[in-house]
This record gives structure tokens, sequence and C-alpha cells, in this order.
């Protein structure tokens, strides 16, 4: 069992974030709507990969 | 017979195939409502992906996106992933040590009395047939747009193709096929979005000609008045959380998964990976109006797979819409035979019935809602356009039943009169307001969804509060004690 799956999933989540976040920054002209939309869709991903890490660590599955 | 047609027939009977070798291994009752709780997070995920996007999401909001900007319908998958990751990682870890078959024997095993017990099955029958024949419309648009069926022909196949592996290969069946699908539905993303941006010369130009002539694609709302622009995006983003933390084919996931931890990973690879699935499929219908084709926005995605991309890649994305329209409706067709035949039937009046019994009446069951869906859908009333009314109308119901759902299982003071209170006059406030809204009484912004899910809270809360608490209820104590 990896218990550092969460926190592979939560960088990949991060890493899709800040390229689509850099792609809206350099070439979109009305930048924040779309940036906004964009964290909200993709930072779930962040936020259960770290949750996830957070729950292997302290071992809370029931058997 | 041209190469979209053929590929098409081809994923069909290879899904078909898939599902008939899967239900080899369904034997018992247990096979066949959960296989046998043994799904990978692998398996979950592609069943809780292909059964959410469906047709719907291809077909419906492509073209909704096409009209209105690529954001106000999209956004609302952040809620979806939210939903998600609070259901996988929290309250589903509650429903998985209950050992569910069906969604409605949650309430018998932690409410008592019948009427709780038939209210939940009532809703989860009705929702489940309503978004069926949601599902079915969009369908027979992709149908009639590609190979010129009438929606009597369509109809027969794309019934007669789900009740036999529905019939006869149950959970498993529909659980395997999903993900299979699922495959074909993120290869079609990857080809038919980015396809578009490609078309209109990168993203740096179809940026620039967007601005040019519909700057509208950059604001949350889109080319709506911002009051309609944002309560739409309130009323979807309410209709995702609904829909995952209280739609039966998606919940009744958690009772498949072999393990707490297999389901709480499965919600994470969804949480990372739709998303990507979602704005690499859908966000570039935003600039299809810069082709300046002509075509109606039902037609654009179907278009653009004929016109953009290489026949044979067009084709397998037009086989992917199918894949997600089949994966969507043979989830819902198994919840609604499951609910028809287990909840309210054996439930209610035959609860001696034996298993084998049990899983010929669930057939019988598949094939009577099939029937039921196909009445619907041919009467000439119904229009193809009615998708969003069925849809936006199943899913406030489940608005009815959440609560019962959720504090059931996280307040120990929720009671059987709350419960019963909060299902039977959200129901009726749901119809209510969706009827008037239809006739035109209410503006047309007005959440349904959002209405019915804030009278059902405070309902359940007020009416528990207020009457005698049942205290010594074990399941609830049971499902806590393992908690850490």
């Amino acid at each position: 069992m990896n218990r550092n799956l969460g926190l592979y999933w939560a960088f990949g989540a991060l890493f899709i974030l800040v390229v689509s976040i850099v792609t809206v920054a350099i070439y979109y002209p009305v930048k924040w709507p779309t940036i906004f939309y964009l964290t909200w869709v993709i930072s779930p991903g962040i936020v259960g990969g770290l949750v996830f890490y957070n729950m292997d660590k302290k071992e809370v599955w029931g058997k | 017979m041209d190469i979209y047609t053929l590929v098409t027939i081809a994923f069909l009977v290879a899904f078909l195939a898939i599902g008939l070798y899967v239900s080899r291994k369904t034997h018992t009752v247990e096979d066949h409502f959960v296989m046998s709780r043994s799904a990978s997070a692998f398996f979950i995920t592609g069943t809780l992906i292909a059964t959410n996007i469906s047709s719907t999401g291809f077909i419906g909001f492509s073209s909704t996106i096409t009209q209105l900007g690529p954001t106000r319908y999209t956004i609302q998958y952040g809620a979806t992933m939210m939903m998600s990751l609070f259901l996988g990682l929290y309250i589903g870890r509650f429903l998985f040590r209950m050992k569910l078959m069906t969604i409605s024997e949650f309430f018998t095993k932690r409410y008592e009395g019948k009427l709780v017990h038939i209210g939940a099955s009532v809703v989860i029958f009705l929702s489940m047939t309503v978004y069926m024949i949601s599902v079915v419309l969009t369908s027979i648009m992709v149908t009639h747009g590609l190979f010129g069926w009438s929606t009597k022909i369509s109809l027969i196949v794309i019934l007669t193709l789900l009740t036999l592996f529905t019939t006869t290969g149950g959970m498993r069946s529909v659980v395997v096929t999903d993900t299979a699908m699922f495959i074909v539905i993120a290869a079609s993303a990857l080809i038919i979005g980015p396809a578009i941006i490609v078309a209109l010369g990168g993203i740096g130009s179809a940026v620039n000609q967007a601005a040019q002539s519909i700057p509208y694609i950059f604001e949350l709302q889109g080319n709506s008045p911002k009051l309609i622009g944002y309560m739409s995006i309130l009323e979807m983003n309410v209709l995702s959380c609904m829909l995952v933390g209280g739609s039966p084919q998606l919940i009744s996931r958690v009772s498949i998964a072999k393990s707490e931890r297999e389901l709480g990973k499965a919600m994470v690879y969804l949480a990372v990976l739709f998303p990507v699935v979602i704005i690499v499929l859908l966000y570039p219908f935003g600039f299809f109006p810069l082709f300046n084709s002509g075509v109606e926005p039902a037609d654009a995605f179907v278009w653009t797979c004929k016109n953009l991309v290489p026949p044979i890649f067009g084709a397998v994305a037009i086989a992917g819409v199918m894949a997600a329209a089949l994966s969507t409706i043979s989830s819902l067709h198994q919840q609604a035979a499951v609910a028809l035949s287990s909840s309210i039937m054996k439930d209610i009046f035959f609860p001696k019935m034996s298993s084998s019994s049990l899983l010929k009446l669930n057939r019988y069951c598949t094939v009577l809602i099939a029937l039921i869906v196909y009445a619907f859908v041919s009467n000439p009333a119904i229009k193809p356009s009615m998708y969003l009314d069925a849809l936006l109308f199943a899913n406030a119901m489940f608005a009815a039943w959440v609560p019962a759902i959720y504090l059931g299982v996280t307040w120990k003071r929720a009671n059987t009169k709350g419960a019963v209170w909060s299902i039977f006059l959200s129901v009726l406030v749901i119809i209510a307001v969706s009827v008037l809204r239809n006739n035109g009484k209410l503006p047309i912004w007005t959440p349904v969804n959002v209405i019915g899910l804030m009278v059902s809270t405070t309902t359940m809360i007020f009416v528990s509060l207020f009457t005698k608490p049942n205290l010594d209820n074990p399941v609830y104590d049971e499902i806590h004690q393992k908690a850490v």
C-alpha cells in the first residue's frame, strides 16, 4: 500500500491548475473569471489528495 | 453505411459482448445488486465518470456552451468534485459500513416504520425513470443526427440493448462496461475539444478572434444577463451536489467498493481526472461560434466530429457519445429496477420473497421500466428539447431525501418523523415549483432544487428537534464505533 498516493495525486492536480492558470494569464484579455473558474473546478483534486494522504497517515479506514 | 455508423455499431457490439461476458460471474442477488462488493478504485472511478457525463454532457452541454459560453454550465463540476470527495472520504464510509444492498435499505435500517422507506423508494423510482427519459431524449438526438433513425427505431435499439445486459449481468455488467466506456469517452474528449482550438489556429489565435466577436465567453455568466447567469450557476452547482450526493445511480457505488480506502482512493482519482476530461472536452465549444458554420448548436458536437478531425477519430468520438449515453442509462435502468423490485414490491408487498424470486422479479421490472420509458419518449407531445426540464426535475427530487441520508448518518437526533415530513413535504414543494416555473408563474431562474433542498433540510431539522428522539439507535452507534 502506497501511503504517499494522495500526495502524488494532489501534486498532479496542482500541476494541472498552474499550467491552466499560466495559459489564461498569457492569452486571455479578461483573466479573473476564467482563473476563478479553473480554480473552482480543479482545486478539489488538490484538497482531496491532501485529505486522503492525511487519512492514510492516520490509518482511519474501518476494517 | 459510412465509417461513423460502422465504428459506432462495432463499439456497441463490443460493449454488449463485454457486458454479457462479465455476466457469467453473476449468480446471486448480491452479485446482481452490488457486484459482491468487489470493485477496485479503478472500476469505481470508471463507472462514476461514465455515468456522470452521459449524452447530456456531450450533446446537451456542448450545444448549450456553444450558445451561452463555456463556463456557465461547466463550472458546476467544481461542486461535483467537492461533493464526490465529501461522499467518498466522509459520508460514504458510514454508508459503506451499513452493507447496503439498495439505497432504500438505508431508510429501513436507520429509521423505524415503513412510511419513510416507501417515500424514499418512490422518490428513487420516479427520479430514476424521469432521469432515464432525459438521457434517452438526448441519445435520440444523436442517433437521429448520426444515422437518421426515427424516434421509435432509436428507442427500440437503445432500450433492447440495455435491457439485455442489465437483466443478465446486473451491477457487475454495468460497472465493467461503464469502465470500458469511460476509456472511449476519455479518448473522445482528448480528440474533439482540442480539434476546435487547433482548427482556429491555436489558443492565442482563438482567444484573439473571440475577443473581437464573442467576448462574452470570458465572463462567468456567458452571454446572459448577470442575474440569470449567476442564478443558473448557483442552480447548476447545487444540481451537481445533489447529483453526486443524492442520486441513487452514483451513491449506490459506495456499496460496490471492496474497502473504505478503495472508495476514498476512487474519489481522489475522480477529483483529479474528471475536471481534465470536462475542460478538455467541453470548454472549447465556447469558441465554436467562430466557425460561422451555420449548424444548429445541438449539432455542434457531431459537426466537429465529421469536419475537424480525420474520420476514424471522429467515428471513435461519436462512439464515445453513445457510450456515455448507454452507460448512464444502464445505471439509471438498474437502479430504477432495484427500487421497483426490491424496495417497493418485495419490501412492501412480498417481504417473504426468496432470493431467486427477487432476481427474477428484478429482471421483469427492468423490462417493465424499458416499456414505460418507451411509452413516454415515443409520445409525440414529448420533445427532445425537454431533456433539460426532465433532468432538472429528476435532480430536484434528489433534494427531497438527501437530508434524511446525510443527517441520518451524522446526527443522532435525526428521527423517523423528521425524515417522513422532510421527504413528503419537499416532494410536494418541488412538484409545485416546477409546474409554476414551467407555466411562467415563477421566473425562469427560480432554482427548484435549491428550494427543494432548503425545504427538506429545514423540515428535517425542525421536526427532529421538536419531536421525541430515538437515541437508542444500534445502527447509528455501530457505524460510528468504527470511526476513529
